[in-house]
């Protein structure tokens, strides 16, 4: 029995030590790569306290292996936006001006009263009440109500990736976005969000490592 | 990005804790097999209160590295070498020949299973 507690407080150190490595983003809404570690800690944790005759090494070596394959892993979504899309993939918009996009939801293979049940849960009855509804990469629902009087933004570019739906539904192009950019002085390199809803704009820029980064609202003249 | 060298570094301990964890294995596994075989020769010159002194010795050596050895290896595995170890000695006896090379075979077995399960791939 006394083995059995001592593993267990081992085990316990362990894996807060391995949350703790692993930061904040992992005590967060889960992506599917978090996920997937969460579980296989949980799971490798577990091993070695219901089995004695197993050695402990056995459960800290997968955990510390796999808490610091996390955060590589983590670092490469953060340096390479691409292969954060691979990983996690991208928003989907599954409503527009209060009207359902129904390929979206068939893409998504979600139902319309999982949608529904998704809405009341924000507090929504119907779609009409949502300007833009979209399914984040996490599985869940972010709305801008159409109630608010300020129209709501859409992101055209998010750290080097252009969102070409956002583009579609404003009816712009891969190329407006490069000129709108270039009239501000500025490479898509250089931006790291790019809001705008057809009137005005908000482009925050990338921040050098000392400098502080600095953001500014336009109007489309 | 403090966390990444964290992360490396962690992984490059595991990788040296690793190798370093294999060589003392196969050295450990090495030296008991040494130790049985030692004991089996005597016993093949017919020097038996040899054998049985060096296969008492070799059941000692044992135990001491399996209480070393179970941070890394199943306990169920060490148990059964010691047990096999720990009855050597009693096979060692003119009358007795044919059954102590059956049980310093199964030794060996065990020895290699034991060395195995730290060393072997998949």
């Amino acid at each position: 029995m006394l083995i059995w507690i001592l593993r267990t407080a081992i085990i316990y150190v362990v894996v807060i030590l391995a949350m703790r490595l692993m930061g904040k983003r992992q005590l967060g809404e889960l992506q599917p790569s978090e996920l997937v570690t969460t579980f296989l800690i949980s799971n490798v944790a577990s091993i070695c306290i219901n089995e004695p005759d197993l050695p402990l090494v056995s459960s800290m070596v997968p955990i510390f292996l796999i808490a610091s394959l996390e955060v590589l892993n983590s670092s490469a979504v953060w340096y390479s936006p691409r292969y954060a899309t691979l990983l996690f993939g991208r928003p989907v918009t599954v409503i527009r001006n209060g009207q359902i996009c129904q390929s979206a939801l068939r893409r998504l293979r979600i139902t319309a009263a999982d949608l529904m049940e998704a809405l009341r849960s924000q507090g929504l009855l119907t779609p009409e009440e949502v300007s833009w509804g979209v399914i984040e990469p996490n599985g869940t629902l972010s709305i801008a109500s159409a109630q608010e009087e300020e129209s709501s933004m859409l992101p055209l570019l998010i750290d080097r990736q252009i969102y070409h739906e956002n583009l579609e539904a404003l009816s712009l192009t891969e190329k407006w976005v490069d000129e709108y950019l270039s009239e501000k002085g500025l490479h898509r390199n250089q931006v790291l969000l790019f809001l705008y809803d057809g009137d005005e704009s908000l482009i925050i820029k990338k921040a050098s490592r000392k400098a502080e980064g600095s953001s500014g609202r336009g109007k489309q003249s | 990005m403090k966390r990444n060298w964290y992360a490396a570094a962690i992984l490059l301990l595991l990788i040296l804790a690793l190798f370093g964890c294999n060589d003392y294995v196969r050295h450990t596994a090495q030296s008991m097999r040494e130790d049985v075989q030692l004991a089996y020769s005597y016993a093949q010159q017919s020097d038996f209160a040899a054998s049985r002194e060096a296969y008492e010795k070799a059941a000692d050596n044992a135990k001491i590295r399996c209480r070393r050895l179970e941070i890394l290896i199943r306990r169920s595995l060490l148990d059964k070498v010691n047990e096999t170890m720990a009855v050597l000695s009693s096979y060692a006896q003119p009358d007795n020949l044919s059954d102590l090379a059956v049980e310093t075979a199964r030794v060996n077995a065990l020895i290699d299973q034991m060395e195995n399960s730290f060393v072997g791939c998949f």
